[in-house]
């Protein structure tokens, strides 16, 4: 299964993907930020970070320390 | 593998970035044809409807459809629809240009209305991105929950989750 959560706050959009195969969730990412281009939302990448693959059952070490 | 991303977002006149759209080609030739043909008029003014309506929810915003300049006069130009406040009794008004671009109206005379003006042009902007994002998933055959709750400040937090088996 393959969960996006997204926290908007202060002009942030906040995405976090979850359960992608591979590099999947990148694709993902340019779809998202294509369209909400194209609807008039401009975005730049603030931070972006892949999570390993122990990380992905939603319990990242980063948020553990 | 997973990740996160944080955009930082702000409203422009909608288009084509040619980069993005080619690494999107380059995994489904099919979609980015799709997504370079969308008509986002409909789905913007859909957005901007919800998000004036949203917002209209919140204890102290009402949501109505025109706005008055200091001396109350209604402006004469089309609205998508406009947010009034006691702090802005004259309303804040949207509108969506030729281009799609999201547009705000309202008369500033008064300094006190200036600084509501510029805190409900930021929880517009928040709530339009939180239905464009909510939108998009959908669109890309996500189910998609929304839920938003406002802090002690008066701070809009939108939290999305959008689940696709």
């Amino acid at each position: 299964m393959k969960r996006i959560t997204a926290k908007i706050k202060g002009g942030k959009i906040h995405l976090d993907f979850n359960g992608f195969l591979g590099d999947t969730c990148l694709t993902e990412e340019n779809k998202i930020r294509v369209i909400l281009v194209k609807m008039g939302v401009k975005t730049d990448v603030e931070y972006s970070d892949n999570k390993r693959e122990g990380e992905t059952n939603g319990i990242a070490e980063r948020e553990r320390n | 593998m997973s990740k996160i991303v944080i955009l930082s977002a702000q409203l422009a006149a909608p288009h084509i970035l040619g980069d993005l759209l080619a690494k999107v080609a380059a995994q489904d030739q099919i979609l980015a044809e799709w997504i370079k043909g969308l008509d986002t008029f409909p789905i913007i003014e859909e957005c901007v409807q919800n998000a004036l309506a949203r917002l209209g929810k919140i204890e102290g915003i009402k949501q109505c459809q025109d706005i008055l300049d200091y001396y109350g006069k209604a402006y004469g130009g089309k609205l998508a629809g406009a947010l009034k406040t006691d702090a802005l009794p004259n309303g804040l008004g949207v509108k969506i240009n030729e281009k799609g671009a999201i547009e705000f109206v309202a008369d500033e005379y008064q300094s006190e209305w200036k600084s509501e003006i510029k805190r409900l042009q930021k929880l517009f902007t928040d709530a339009f991105q939180a239905e464009a994002t909510t939108a998009i998933l959908q669109i890309l055959g996500y189910e998609v929950e929304v839920e938003s709750t406002t802090t002690e400040k008066g701070e809009l937090i939108f939290n999305l989750e959008g689940v696709k088996q």
